[in-house]
């Protein structure tokens, strides 16, 4: 049977990019990915993209395509639709492509320009119009007060505190200052966190992560089985216990705690294999919430976890080592590919500036959409 | 937003908005299972039964599943300082609703019935006088 593995990967610049277009973003992320893999532009054959909060093409990767000059080449190509878990489940369909023998070569691309295509009132209602449109969006519910709900709640059941909160920003910068990509480098403290103002209480500014420009992209092709940098997944889960969050009474959790349970299974590892995880730090909550369901930590210690150093870089659980969304950036719906090139690039064991997980082998990367709603765990070794 | 004679008619949520209207909760209630739920939809989400009716249960009081006070938010249609809370109404049944202040998770809550108000239920700390 064909085993498919990430053989390339690419990524453009990230944060505040004048003169780009999110098409544009994706042939540049897309020529980068195949330079990295070897592959010509003629030989690709699939390709699956994120959509794009600013162009609203019903079909998106048949327009990317189309605009990519591959379109008439293509025998499989599709758009996913799961917000920030895009990414993830994009790389899925590519392995499943492959390994079915349906493409030889697939493109994963996911990019958009929201920072400078779209004002900051256009992006806030943006990610307010996924709200539901009439139980929710009418009351003027944000995003980032639909993780506030959860970051209460989980303090109500847990005595999780402001500082255990901005922790996760804390740790998130640390990484960011060794990345010279990243948008946001300068250290920052827990007083600094704590001393941003509430955007929707308890989560403060530096806790919610900004709208940046920017995109990223993996070609996947049949593992070679001498690549030594070619990358598998070993394993996969999807969960979800809600869509909108105001259908659960049972906030902070949320489908992780399955999809985990799901992939690891898969895999046959445990958390305690894991060299280096990608969790998806859309708002600090995010972080505990994951931290605990995928097993890193008891359900309601991610708070006392983060605070005594489990995830100190360097001596604790290695998270987000490019900075995370919080700071390194967060395209919107395609942020979550920036989680897999930096995975791949720590399992290549070609990370520079200090961020190197010393003999990295297993990375977990858990990707999720909407307020946790739909959540994707992938596992990935070297091929 | 949902005050329109459009949204009163709708078939699956018409009536749950004219009940907010009257100022009683008419919640749909399972006749297989017998649970309650929200959304009001074409079907039991408990156990996808096409076989349900419009219950009006007596609701004196809710509580606050969790809650936030918004600061940046989608101004200018909102007050700069706004307060929401997923409120659990009845077992099985929790709406986003609007709070006159922050209460915190586990609150009794009172609904005030002052009109359609976009379809968004308001509330009040049930403590007070």
């Amino acid at each position: 049977m064909t085993v498919a593995a990430v053989a390339g990967i690419g990524e453009t610049p990230i944060g505040r990019l004048p003169g780009t277009t999110s098409l544009g973003l994706h042939a540049a992320a897309a020529q980068s990915a195949l330079d990295d893999a070897g592959v010509a532009w003629g030989e690709v054959d699939g390709l699956i993209t994120c959509g794009s909060f600013v162009d609203s093409w019903p079909r998106h990767s048949m327009v990317a395509a189309e605009y990519l000059g591959v379109l008439d080449q293509l025998t499989y190509t599709a758009t996913m639709s799961y917000g920030g878990a895009s990414s993830a489940i994009a790389l899925l369909h590519a392995v499943w492509a492959v390994e079915r023998g349906d493409c030889a070569n697939v493109l994963v691309v996911g990019a958009d320009n929201q920072r400078t295509g779209q004002s900051r009132e256009a992006a806030v209602a943006t990610y307010s119009a996924f709200r539901h449109p009439r139980f929710e969006g009418p009351a003027g519910l944000t995003n980032p007060a639909s993780y506030a709900l959860l970051a209460r709640r989980h303090s109500a059941l847990y005595g999780t505190t402001p500082s255990q909160l901005a922790t996760t920003a804390v740790v998130m910068r640390s990484w960011a200052s060794r990345n010279p990509a990243a948008t946001y480098r300068d250290p920052i403290t827990v007083d600094d966190v704590l001393a941003s103002p509430f955007i929707a209480e308890p989560l403060r500014q530096l806790e919610c992560s900004p709208i940046s420009d920017g995109g990223g992209a993996m070609l996947v092709r049949a593992a070679s089985g001498a690549d030594a940098r070619d990358v598998r997944v070993l394993g996969h889960g999807f969960a979800s216990l809600y869509d909108h969050v105001s259908q659960s009474a049972a906030i902070p959790r949320t489908g992780a705690a399955e999809a985990g349970r799901r992939a690891f299974a898969k895999a046959n590892l445990t958390p305690s294999d894991v060299d280096v995880a990608m969790l998806y730090d859309s708002y600090s909550i995010a972080v505990l919430v994951q931290l605990e369901e995928l097993g890193f930590c008891d359900i309601g210690e991610g708070g006392a976890f983060v605070e005594s150093g489990g995830i100190e870089p360097g001596t604790g659980l290695a998270i987000n080592t490019h900075g995370g969304l919080l700071s390194h950036g967060h395209p919107g719906a395609p942020a979550g590919i920036f989680h897999l090139t930096e995975a791949v690039r720590q399992l290549r064991g070609t990370v520079a500036d200090g961020r190197q997980v010393p003999d990295a082998a297993i990375a977990l990367v858990h990707a999720e959409g909407g307020i946790q709603s739909a959540n994707v765990t992938l596992l990935l070794g070297r091929g | 937003m949902s005050d329109s004679a459009d949204d009163l008619a709708d078939p699956e949520v018409g009536p749950y908005l004219d009940g907010l209207k009257s100022g009683l909760w008419r919640l749909p209630l399972c006749s297989t299972c017998g649970r309650h739920f929200f959304y009001p939809r074409s079907l039991c989400p408990h156990c996808q039964s096409f076989d349900w009716t419009w219950d009006e249960p007596l609701v004196e009081a809710g509580t606050v599943v969790s809650s936030t006070t918004i600061h940046r938010g989608l101004a200018p249609h909102f007050p700069a300082l706004l307060h929401l809370a997923l409120i659990e109404v009845i077992a099985d049944v929790v709406v986003v609703g609007r709070l006159d202040t922050d209460l915190p998770p586990g609150a009794r809550v009172e609904p005030v019935w002052d009109g359609l108000n976009d379809g968004i239920p308001a509330f009040v700390g049930g403590d007070r006088p």
